[in-house]
């Protein structure tokens, strides 16, 4: 039992860690990003592709770095151009840039599998209540109780985390404030983007890597997202938590519904509380 | 301006009457192979093997100066690994002249594309699906089945159980037709052979988090655990099972695991693991030793089983048309049924009464072999261990 419990948290801490990516990019711009997913895979195979140079925790930091950058770019070049367009218009361009940045993972990569397997001291299993228990999948945990606790400290200790918030509610007032919005922005989705990357680097030796290993684990995180509540943080860490143990628990008791339960989750709070668990900000 | 009408009129005709007879003669001088297969999802993989192993034996043959005076074409198309889809995509292949097909991953994409063989009048080369439908209810002249059956791997896994002192056996495989058949195969053999199946596990296609599945395997006490996994499931499992040791202290065998692709995509972790398969590059025919050694020429490093089954079917098929001397899909099917075919595994028969390629199975182990792992041959079943009888649901009408 405990064991399962665990197993619902570490998968549960891998959506903490791309969700909140989300949930930050829809609090700031009011996009829901469906070129997460694809952010998610590059940063695994960037993981791969610089861990025979830089090592598995030097990897782990180039794929955010380098998602970061990815996210400015994109904060840049895409959403702030487009922020007075209807938001109808910004999903299909970044469901648009899903399919361009999975197809040029297959065009450098390839379509092989690929695995990169975790830090030698964090290879074999531990004792955890008289049973062996895998230690990178700790590892994963701790790296999404760090990286939530960090996202809220960058939230609420730091002047640029209090002028996302403020941008978050009003970015017209934020910005007559003399506060400078697009900086705030390009930061915002740059971070956002870079934690999709830190997932996918975080995922990968414990998934295959494929082009489309995205595909199916950002459709669990858009779940997240809902039932959360869009833009919030704390919801998402709730929602990512149940759906993880939802998904442990679902495999043992109630093998042949694991895939539908998430959904039924999500269409249960929608029809209980359509603004999800905790409402819809970045708080 | 009437005789400017006739006059254009006349072109028009004399211009589409020479656009089909060329037509007709580069039609008449190739060979029109359409590959269907997945190059996207889940199986995407394995797709890209299929389409590197079809176009490695066409540019092949198309280096030796074609076949009995053809040349060799390939078109080829995603059907997305959905019968749907497949049927969607050969339609347009057949349309466009490519009536020989090969190159489906599932089972159910096979079996789908069979229904619809004698309305596109083409042909089909099934080289990498397993179902016992496939030579069962669907059998067809115009359909070929180059790999062994879910029964007949099943005939493989029997001679390996009975030489293991182990009683406990659980089962972990993919929920869908070939983990659902083979899964209930296994059982019935395990219930044969005097073994307790302590759990049967399905997981759903593209699974990503094994951990509850790995668990519950372990509390079942089995001695040995059977995978019946492909693609990226059989390597997130494997890679996952590493974490907590899994392997160690228990027997894990796999269905259709030990491939070269799944072995390098899981580090050392698939080290001792056992299984039967139907390729190996270390398999030491003459004809498999030339085949890996150009392959490793082209590519940098050896073929893998999906590989080497697409390059076997363009094979069979160019055999086909070298019996038959001709490119029409009819003759060919009518030439290969029955015949003796050359493959990598020496000549082997494709049975006339349900076109099934009878062929022998290994059972082994992955091991290091000059520093790299691979699947070792421990046992050779022959193809008269491995062969099943003709299935009888299946009705051979005319072609």
């Amino acid at each position: 039992m405990i064991i399962q419990l665990l197993n619902g948290l570490v998968y549960g801490g891998l959506l903490v860690i791309l969700s909140s990516g989300l949930v930050l990019i829809f609090g700031l711009r009011q996009v829901v990003n469906f070129a997460h997913g694809a952010f998610y895979t590059l940063g695994a195979y960037v993981a791969l592709s610089v861990s025979a140079f830089v090592g598995f925790w030097g990897a782990l930091a180039a794929a955010f770095v380098a998602l970061s950058v990815v996210g400015i770019a994109l904060d840049r070049f895409c959403f702030r151009p487009l922020q007075n367009r209807p938001h109808a218009v910004v999903l299909i361009i970044t469901f648009g840039l899903f399919l361009i940045v999975t197809d040029l993972v297959q065009l450098v990569w390839g379509r092989e599998s690929y695995s990169l397997l975790p830090p030698p001291d964090f290879t074999g299993p531990v004792d955890v209540f008289g049973t062996p228990y895998p230690v990178y999948r700790l590892v994963v945990l701790a790296l999404a109780v760090v990286a939530a606790v960090a996202l809220q400290a960058w939230l609420r200790l730091t002047r640029i985390g209090l002028h996302a918030r403020a941008a978050a509610t009003d970015i017209v007032a934020t910005g007559i404030q003399g506060v400078n919005t697009d900086r705030v922005g390009a930061l915002v989705v740059g971070v956002g983007c870079g934690l999709a990357g830190l997932a996918g680097a975080a995922a990968a030796p414990l998934l295959a890597l494929t082009p489309s290993m995205g595909d199916a684990i950002i459709i669990d995180s858009f779940v997240v997202m809902v039932i959360g509540g869009l833009g919030s943080f704390g919801g998402s860490i709730v929602a990512a938590a149940l759906l993880g143990q939802i998904q442990a628990f679902g495999a043992v008791y109630m093998p042949s519904l694991t895939t539908l339960l998430p959904f039924v989750l999500m269409a249960a709070v929608l029809v209980i509380r359509p603004t999800g668990l905790a409402g819809a900000r970045i708080s | 301006m009437t005789i400017s009408r006739q006059l254009a009129f006349g072109l028009a005709a004399g211009l589409a009457a020479a656009c089909a007879l060329l037509a007709s003669a580069s039609f008449a001088d190739e060979v029109k192979i359409g590959l269907v297969s997945t190059q996207t999802g889940t199986f995407a993989a394995n797709g890209a093997e299929m389409l590197r192993g079809t176009q490695f034996a066409v540019d092949e043959a198309n280096a030796a100066g074609g076949i009995a005076g053809f040349t060799v074409s390939l078109a080829t198309a995603d059907d997305e690994g959905t019968p749907e889809g497949a049927r969607r995509v050969a339609e347009r292949l057949t349309l466009d002249g490519y009536r020989i097909l090969t190159g489906p991953v599932f089972s159910s994409v096979v079996l789908a594309l069979a229904n619809q063989l004698s309305r596109w009048d083409a042909i089909l080369f099934s080289g990498l699906a397993k179902s016992d439908r496939i030579t069962g209810e669907a059998c067809s002249p115009r359909l070929f089945h180059l790999l062994p059956s879910d029964s007949m791997d099943m005939a493989a896994f029997r001679p390996w159980l009975k030489t293991r002192p182990e009683k406990k056996i659980a089962i972990i495989a993919a929920d869908f037709a070939w983990g659902q058949d083979s899964s209930a195969a296994l059982k019935t053999i395990a219930a044969e052979e005097g073994r307790n199946v302590v759990a049967t596990i399905l997981t759903p296609l593209g699974n990503k988090d094994f951990g509850p599945y790995i668990q519950q395997l372990s509390a079942s006490g089995a001695q040995i655990v059977v995978t019946i996994l492909g693609g990226q499931d059989a390597i997130n499992f494997v890679n996952q099972a590493a974490g907590y040791a899994f392997s160690t202290g228990r027997v894990v065998a796999g269905i259709a695991l030990l491939t070269q692709p799944t072995i390098d995509a899981t580090g050392s972790n698939m080290r001792g693991y056992q299984g039967e398969f139907d390729y190996a590059p270390t398999i030491e025919t003459p004809e498999n030793v030339a085949f890996t050694q150009s392959w490793m020429q082209k590519f940098g490093k050896l073929p893998s089983r999906n590989e080497a089954e697409a390059y076997l079917a363009v094979k069979i098929i160019l055999h086909g048309v070298r019996l038959s001397g001709s490119n029409d899909p009819k003759a060919i099917a009518k030439a290969l049924s029955g015949a003796d075919v050359p493959t990598l595994l020496g000549t082997l028969k494709l049975r006339k009464a349900d076109n099934q390629l009878l062929r022998p199975e290994w059972f082994g182990e992955v091991q290091s072999v000059g520093g790299a792992l691979r699947p070792v041959p421990q046992a050779e079943y022959a193809p008269e261990v491995i062969e099943r009888p003709v299935s009888p649901a299946c009705k051979m009408r005319s072609l």
